[in-house]
């Protein structure tokens, strides 16, 4: 009987994951049925909130998951680069060298003796790499990945903090978002309205992604056209001092 | 009177509405753009070739580490680097060079080697906003295929800067005077602060240099670069617009024993 309850209690979980994810702009939209061959991985590490990610130089928990995930492209939001003067610390090409990955920094702003911004890490090297400046705290960043023959995916990212970059940003994005890219972002929680609004056309899919820790105040978003479908995503914490780890699952349609 | 001048301006401040701020936050945002590009601004460059990532280090990072330290460069133009090729244990060799020393690595693919891939590279203390790498054209007698990788930089002041990293072929003066056209037609262009490194394998007076470079200021003397008592100059960092850069000061760095290429590594001044 416990077992029976427990399966069911899965079952409404896994629904109501799936059903969270697919926040279509076709709430009557009929979905395939999940093909995982065209299935890419991406690990977004954040805390959610207007901190760091990283508070000391520890990044063992999350460079082993990366090491053993079989993640395309793995994020670290505000993985803030500090600029001492006996070092600098570069938590994203720390991580990158012990994981065997290729490093890629978003820089929104430099703030005192730091760089704030996002790493990228994907598992190749690149020929080209474009980083927009959108305003003050705002950056657009595009990288081409190679996910396997039958899949190309320009991985894309944006932090929103206010309305005015998300003016800004949502022009640059519309202008460069093509069926190829696939954008995971972050926004803060009081302009994700501002978001869904900005990308209303049909042609668009947004998918807003909330984490179940109560003290986040940024929601995670992704943004793709109709090519591609957000379809799974967990939240697991890293250690214990707030950092979430996301697994996101996204079909190519 | 006074009353007649509050009403005055408050006449004038109704008229102004949140477009008006916008425009004028634009203009600012504008000017201070413009401004740090215009203020003189310094860097201190190095361009080094490491010899098959590091086959006289046994492939090792570290002395290549402890060296660059002593100098503290902003950015390095790399050659002869390796991504994951047999001959160097499969490593990365910049990326573990970029976290020892805490600045952004980017590799730039010339060919396939194996499994892995050979070119060039750049490390840069501040991030990259822009990465690309281009191949060069391979004219009759070329050995091996080329490429330059070009990166733009944005500093804390706001300045903006191109640097690239080049490695021609070791071929004939002909084929690096096609090769150095092309870098050319790839660098050459706006008015951007721009640095170019790298291994020539020409000496000043070919036509390579002495034509191909003349539109850049040539950042370092005519000292010999190669090779570990340097006997032959090949390698060069060159600046941008040819009248806007200066340098401050220029070194070869001798006998360093990890490479057969001493590291040259100069101090410039944009203006």
């Amino acid at each position: 009987m416990r077992q029976k309850r427990s399966s069911l209690l899965f079952l409404a979980l896994s629904l109501t994951m799936y059903i969270s994810c697919n926040k279509s702009n076709d709430p009557a939209e009929q979905l395939p049925e999940w093909n995982k061959n065209r299935t890419i991985t991406i690990q977004f590490y954040s805390r959610l909130t207007k901190e760091s990610l990283f508070k000391t130089a520890d990044y063992s928990q999350a460079m082993n998951q990366i090491r053993s995930g079989n993640q395309q492209v793995a994020v670290f939001h505000r993985a803030d680069v500090i600029y001492e003067t006996a070092v600098t610390v570069n938590p994203t090409v720390s991580v990158a060298s012990e994981a065997g990955k290729v490093p890629f920094f978003v820089c929104n702003r430099y703030s005192g003796n730091r760089a704030e911004g996002s790493g990228i890490l994907i598992g190749h090297t690149v020929a080209r790499m474009e980083a927009i400046p959108v305003s003050t705290g705002c950056t657009w960043f595009l990288v081409p990945t190679r996910v396997n023959t039958a899949i190309a995916m320009n991985f894309a990212t944006i932090s929103f903090e206010n309305e005015s970059q998300m003016t800004s940003g949502a022009e640059i994005i519309r202008k460069n978002l093509t069926d190829e890219t696939v954008l995971v972002g972050v926004v803060d929680k009081t302009h994700k309205d501002k978001l869904t609004s900005e990308f209303a056309a049909k042609s668009y899919r947004v998918s807003l992604i909330e984490s179940t820790n109560s003290q986040a105040s940024q929601s995670l978003f992704v943004l793709t056209t109709q090519k591609w479908v957000v379809r799974e995503h967990t939240e697991t914490p890293i250690g214990t001092d707030g950092i979430l780890s996301f697994n996101l699952q996204i079909e190519a349609l | 009177m006074g009353i007649i001048t509050q009403s005055y301006q408050t006449v004038h401040v109704m008229k102004y509405k949140p477009i008006h701020l916008l425009v004028l936050l634009g203009f600012l945002f504008l000017a201070g753009q413009s401004l740090a590009q215009h203020t003189p601004f310094r860097l201190k460059v190095m361009s080094f070739n490491v010899r098959m990532s590091g086959e006289l280090t046994l492939y090792s990072v570290t002395p290549f580490a402890d060296l660059i330290r002593q100098y503290n460069p902003d950015m390095i133009a790399l050659q002869e680097i390796d991504y994951k090729v047999a001959r160097s244990n499969n490593k990365d060799f910049v990326t573990e060079l970029g976290a020892a020393l805490g600045m952004f690595p980017v590799f730039g693919k010339a060919i396939s080697s194996g499994s892995g891939e050979y070119g060039v590279a750049v490390l840069s203390k501040y991030p990259f906003t822009s990465i690309r790498t281009e191949l060069l054209p391979k004219p009759d007698g070329t050995k091996e295929q080329r490429a330059v990788l070009i990166t733009e930089i944005q500093f804390p002041s706001g300045q903006n800067l191109r640097f690239a990293s080049t490695h021609l072929d070791h071929s004939s003066d002909a084929v690096r005077s096609v090769m150095a056209n092309a870098v050319n037609a790839y660098l050459l262009k706006g008015d951007m602060p721009t640095v170019l490194g790298g291994d020539f394998n020409a000496k000043p007076d070919e036509s390579t240099i002495a034509t191909g470079m003349q539109q850049w200021n040539r950042i370092c003397t005519d000292d010999p670069t190669y090779p570990n008592s340097p006997t032959s100059k090949i390698d060069y960092l060159f600046g941008y617009p040819k009248t806007g850069c200066r340098t401050v000061s220029y070194q070869v760095i001798r006998q360093t024993n990890i490479s057969d290429h001493c590291p040259i590594v100069a101090e410039i001044e944009f203006q």
